[in-house]
């Protein structure tokens, strides 16, 4: 236990200093999203599945939106830029609009 | 002696069976005596009456369960040593040897019945007994073959008859008691059916079901603040990373950049439409149109936004 403190102290002044801002940005939404979904479950466990499309819809967005910014993140990360020679930070981008745009026509679909 | 028609397939058997003679027994020495006197008897008349003799009686009240339950021996003008009950699955079995009195061969007559007479209602029901060509008799009632309903006390009696022989026999078995119908379930079922009462039936109600219950409002209201909270968390991280809007501003004043936001904002729209009011063809055919513009503004976006990127790239390339 006496290591964990400078450890955690560590990673978080490492993560400040080596992680580039975009990255930073899309870790942000990351953290966004997951407590969205979060929340979301601990409605649904408090006051039941009622209207369960409409959790559904929610829940599945959440999931959704934060496997796409993973993936997003995955793939403008520098240090994996030798896996995605082909693929520029500006594709990426692109492929996570037309996913997202996607992902939202059937969440719409689904609300009801 | 009653007159019964003997049922056509009782008949082909007998039509098959006549060309054919009985085969002849191996006799007996007790038998050998009598047929002695009997021949004896012949070469003084002539015209001998000749008549069926029956041996080897057998009765049988035999379980569902294949366990036999009664039943004796008897001698041919015996009758039954005692009134035999048989409940409604059992089977009555009656086996004995039909022979010629005179000449002591076996006989298989055309004319072979168990008739079953009620002793209440006098009733009749007729069994067929099924003889063989040694003469061998058998006649089975169980609930299988029973085709009424047979119940209460019944008086048993064989009846032979046949062209060879003038004589026709009819032999008085005893009685038994049948203490339920062969078919439980039909004759119960005839009983229901039979008291048609017309009237007015019992209402149906229909039951809707039951609403879903619907969470308290301040609950839902409080979780509405929660779930956008993290909305919060968002805009104090990216502040906290330095993207305010004046860092945006080289962004928004380029038009590509601003045209394909726009088209972005009209997709989720067109989603929202989607969701109040068109259905999902409306939606499809503007969706169709509207990614079009989506695709040509994004390219133009992002090949900006690159080009921008390696331009600031080859800055930094050249400071260092």
């Amino acid at each position: 236990m006496n290591t964990l403190g400078p450890a955690i102290q560590k990673l978080t002044s490492s993560y400040a200093k080596d992680t580039p801002t975009t990255l930073k940005i899309i870790d942000g939404y990351l953290i966004y999203i997951l407590l969205s979904g979060i929340t979301q479950f601990v409605y649904m466990v408090l006051a039941g599945t009622y209207p369960y499309n409409a959790f559904l819809a929610g829940f599945a967005a959440t999931v959704g939106s934060f496997v796409l910014a993973a993936n997003l993140r995955i793939q403008t990360n520098i240090k994996n830029s030798a896996d995605f020679k082909t693929i520029s930070p500006e594709r990426a981008f692109a492929d996570f609009v037309v996913c997202n745009i996607l992902l939202h026509f059937f969440v719409v679909n689904f609300i009801g | 002696m009653k007159l019964i028609h003997t049922p056509l397939k009782q008949a082909k058997v007998e039509r098959r069976a006549l060309p054919t003679s009985p085969p002849t027994m191996a006799p007996q020495p007790s038998i050998l005596l009598t047929l002695t006197l009997l021949l004896a008897l012949l070469t003084t008349a002539v015209l001998a009456k000749s008549s069926f003799a029956i041996s080897d009686v057998k009765f049988a009240v035999v379980g569902s369960d294949g366990v036999r339950r009664g039943g004796e021996s008897l001698e041919f003008p015996g009758k039954l040593a005692s009134k035999y009950s048989v409940q409604g699955s059992d089977t009555v079995r009656l086996t004995f040897q039909v022979k010629d009195a005179e000449t002591d061969k076996s006989v298989q007559p055309h004319q072979a019945f168990l008739i079953l007479t009620n002793d209440e209602t006098g009733v009749q029901s007729v069994q067929i007994l099924q003889v063989r060509d040694s003469g061998k008799a058998r006649a089975e009632l169980s609930p299988k073959t029973a085709d009424e309903n047979l119940v209460g006390p019944y008086t048993l009696e064989v009846v032979l008859g046949t062209f060879s022989l003038p004589d026709p026999l009819k032999y008085a078995l005893g009685s038994i008691n049948i203490e339920s119908t062969f078919d439980l379930s039909k004759s119960a079922e005839s009983a229901t059916t039979a008291a048609v009462i017309y009237g007015p039936r019992p209402e149906i109600r229909h039951i809707f079901r039951q609403p879903d219950k619907v969470p308290a409002a301040w609950l839902s209201n409080a979780f509405v603040l929660v779930v956008l909270s993290p909305w919060l968390v968002l805009l104090g991280a990216w502040l906290a990373l330095g993207i305010t809007p004046a860092i945006l501003g080289p962004f928004v004043s380029s038009i590509s950049i601003l045209a394909f936001f726009s088209t972005l904002v009209a997709t989720e729209f067109l989603f929202y439409k989607y969701w109040t009011s068109l259905n999902i063809f409306e939606t499809l055919t503007y969706f169709a149109g509207l990614s079009v513009f989506t695709f040509v503004t994004g390219q133009r976006a992002l090949s900006e936004v690159q080009a921008r990127r390696l331009k600031n790239e080859g800055k930094y390339a050249k400071k260092e």
